[in-house]
């Protein structure tokens, strides 16, 4: 496949028409609850290998590690603005820290 | 088997390189690159870790990231669909660098660091590697593991439990519910920078009373008995990739937010005090709840809370735990030791031996260290004049009384230290008892808010004279206590603000105790005890000054002016020397006095250079 520069902002489009017609909402205060910690029953992703050069490859990794409620639409969205993003390992573009929000 | 851990991309990248389970080396990027939390791949750092080791990329087993990227993705989607129809600023802040960068991260390690294309990556969750970071240094056989943070992929704050080569998470509590981003809100709102000002924050609550505890707990965050949390996400705004907090959350507390760099008022003071209430009463109960489902004595911690030392010295003083050991890189940059930990012993499976009496942290003096006839040559080089010891006792003896005489002296020796406090090998020391150090070196030296307390370094032996600790050290300036009774001195706060209409600057004059240049106005000190067994220098430096005056403490704090990051180099440390109103410099036995030195001339304003914190 030819990944190009052309049309950059699809996916954000994308994600943004998906979100809007998600939205979810985190779950909040419930003061009838005893506890809000949630038990951690696996350690699978604790660490793992890390490599992929394809679309493919990557939607693997998507299946392995996001969670069942992301469609595969969404999956693809993903993996296709990370693909057209691969030339931007070539430049070294300084990122800055902000001093307004929090970096995540 | 060389393993090199990397942080990198969000907050203070660094690098790490253990061999066979030990430590090796270890250095923030920021140090070398002069940018204050650079966040980029953290090249130069990862270059001094191999010429430590004089070993060359190609004998790495492995190279591993702190951090999941696509658990990353996945918290950005779900918050996205949380965003619902206000996500664009969510998209302007993440959208780029999570596609182009973070998933990329293997391709963006190997091309950086010109690794080889068989290179193994690996990556290791965000608080597996905090909490790998704190455990495996530690000198603990088992122990609980508790870790805090902003967020990590998607956690924010866990509880686990770390036994031989094993570390795992127990229960954890997800974004946006964070209490690391609660004290990033109230950093932000008193004018403060996030990601970067929060321990000024810290050293603004003493001044403040907890006025707002109650209204936090009553609007902004619910807190369960067992330490477990949730924001009301009504008053913030960082879920949608903006400030962290929004118009009600103002409302809340009578106005807009403090302007950066205008005056401090009572508001922000009682703010800073009150949320630093709420983070003591959830590390508590957290630590209440990680003794009882992990039925261990001893406790270690890591993640960017792990640094507020007064918060640590409250949860010490509660004796939930025999013994408590602090990642002293608590914050992103700790994450690049602990992921290269985690895959030795987890993903390689190797047998955990405990090699050190005490931790194998090698007292955080983990970074570039330079030879005398190096900084000769430095110094012949640019013809800077200098006198150079070679009895050490008569070298030890000019420091004690250069410091007796209220000399401000810029210390450089040894290997640098890894994590965010200087321990004594790149420090700007100073008599403690003198009563106007505390705002010299703040306005004259380090350009900086004069409200902002000093620490002490004190001989380990000689911590229970001057110090109410209940720990038997502090090596790694993690801990805050009060000064001991007999050494205070009468101190009204409250009768001080009124005659001085709020003004910081008299208040830091008046003396609290004997040692008031490192006392700070709640009469606590954020302490460090030099051992000689971790820094014999430091430690034969404060012993000669005991023998001369019978004092064993000293002020200690970084060395570098604001917005600078500590410095690294013999050419760092002399800049920031001639910059400042620094009087004396000592790199290793080298003294360089400022009268004698040619006065500096730069073609550009350094304080362009260095933007404030």
């Amino acid at each position: 496949m030819n990944w190009t520069n052309e049309n950059r902002e699809k996916e954000q489009d994308l994600l943004r028409r998906w979100a809007e017609n998600r939205s979810d909402r985190f779950p909040g205060i419930e003061q009838e609850e005893t506890s809000y910690f949630i038990e951690k029953d696996s350690d699978e992703r604790y660490i793992m290998d890390y490599t992929f050069d394809t679309l493919p490859e990557l939607q693997k990794l998507f299946d392995k590690i996001l969670a069942d409620d992301i469609e595969e639409e969404v999956k693809m969205i993903c993996g296709v603005a990370a693909l057209k993003r691969s030339d931007i390992l070539d430049q070294n573009n300084r990122m800055n820290i902000v001093e307004h929000r929090y970096m995540f | 088997m060389y393993i090199l851990g990397i942080s990198a991309l969000y907050h203070d990248s660094a690098a790490a390189l253990i061999c066979d389970g030990e430590i090796i080396a270890a250095a923030q990027e920021e140090r070398f690159t002069r940018v204050k939390h650079d966040l980029s791949i953290p090249r130069k750092a990862v270059r001094y870790c191999l010429k430590e080791a004089e070993i060359s990329v190609n004998e790495l087993e492995a190279v591993v990231f702190y951090d999941n990227p696509i658990l990353t993705l996945d918290r950005f989607l779900h918050n996205l669909a949380a965003a619902g129809e206000d996500t664009q600023d969510l998209l302007e802040a993440s959208f780029e660098e999570l596609f182009s960068k973070k998933i990329w991260i293997h391709k963006l390690l190997k091309s950086r660091l010109k690794l080889p294309e068989q290179t193994k990556i690996l990556v290791c969750e965000h608080h597996i590697s905090h909490g790998a970071s704190a455990f495996y240094p530690s000198p603990y056989e088992d122990a609980a593991i508790i870790t805090m943070d902003g967020v990590g992929e998607w956690a924010t704050t866990t509880i686990g439990y770390g036994n031989k080569n094993e570390v795992k998470i127990i229960q954890q509590i997800n974004y946006p519910h964070s209490i690391g981003l609660l004290y990033s809100a109230f950093t932000y709102f008193c004018g403060f920078k996030v990601n970067s000002g929060d321990y000024k924050l810290m050293g603004l609550a003493p001044y403040g009373k907890p006025v707002y505890y109650d209204l936090i707990k009553k609007y902004l965050i619910d807190i369960k008995a067992d330490g477990s949390y949730r924001l009301n996400l009504d008053y913030f705004d960082f879920q949608y990739g903006r400030a962290m907090t929004n118009d009600k959350f103002a409302e809340l507390f009578g106005g807009s937010r403090r302007e950066p760099e205008s005056v401090i008022t009572r508001r922000e003071m009682d703010m800073a005090s009150s949320v630093q209430k709420v983070i003591d009463e959830v590390l508590i109960l957290t630590a209440k709840t990680a003794r009882t489902i992990t039925g261990a004595k001893n406790l270690v911690m890591a993640g960017g809370v792990a640094l507020n030392c007064v918060a640590n010295g409250k949860l010490l003083k509660e004796k939930i735990f025999d013994h408590i050991w602090i990642q002293p890189a608590s914050g992103d940059a700790g994450g690049a030791l602990g992921c290269a930990l985690y895959a030795y012993y987890h993903y390689y499976g190797n047998e955990r031996v405990r090699l050190h009496k005490s931790d194998s942290q090698r007292g955080s003096y983990l970074g570039p260290a330079y030879t005398d006839e190096e900084i000769r040559e430095y110094l012949e080089y640019n013809g800077y004049k200098y006198h150079q010891y070679e009895n050490i006792d008569e070298f030890y003896k000019m420091v004690a009384d250069m410091i007796c005489e209220e000399k401000v002296i810029g210390l450089f020796q040894g290997r640098m230290e890894f994590g965010p406090r200087a321990l004594g090998n790149r420090s700007i020391i100073g008599d403690a008892s003198s009563e106007k150090m505390q705002s010299l070196i703040n306005l004259k030296i380090k350009y900086r808010e004069s409200f902002r307390p000093f620490a002490p370094s004190v001989l380990a032996e000689d911590l229970h004279s001057y110090f109410d600790l209940s720990s038997e050290d502090s090596p790694y300036m993690l801990l805050c206590a009060d000064v001991r009774e007999e050494i205070k001195k009468p101190f009204d706060l409250d009768a001080l603000f009124e005659q001085t209409n709020l003004d910081m600057l008299p208040i830091v004059n008046t003396p609290r105790s004997t040692i008031p240049a490192v006392t700070h106005v709640d009469y606590s000190a954020r302490i460090q005890t030099v051992s000689e067994e971790r820094n014999p220098d430091y430690y034969r430096m404060i012993k000669k000054l005991k023998e001369v005056t019978g004092k064993s403490v000293i002020i200690n704090t970084s060395f570098n002016v604001r917005g600078e990051p500590i410095v690294c180099t013999p050419e760092d440390a002399y800049l920031c020397f001639m910059r400042t109103q620094m009087d004396v410099l000592i790199l290793n036995h080298f003294v360089l006095l400022k009268e004698e030195q040619v006065p500096l001339v730069e073609e550009k304003d350094w304080r362009i250079q260095y933007e404030l914190d």
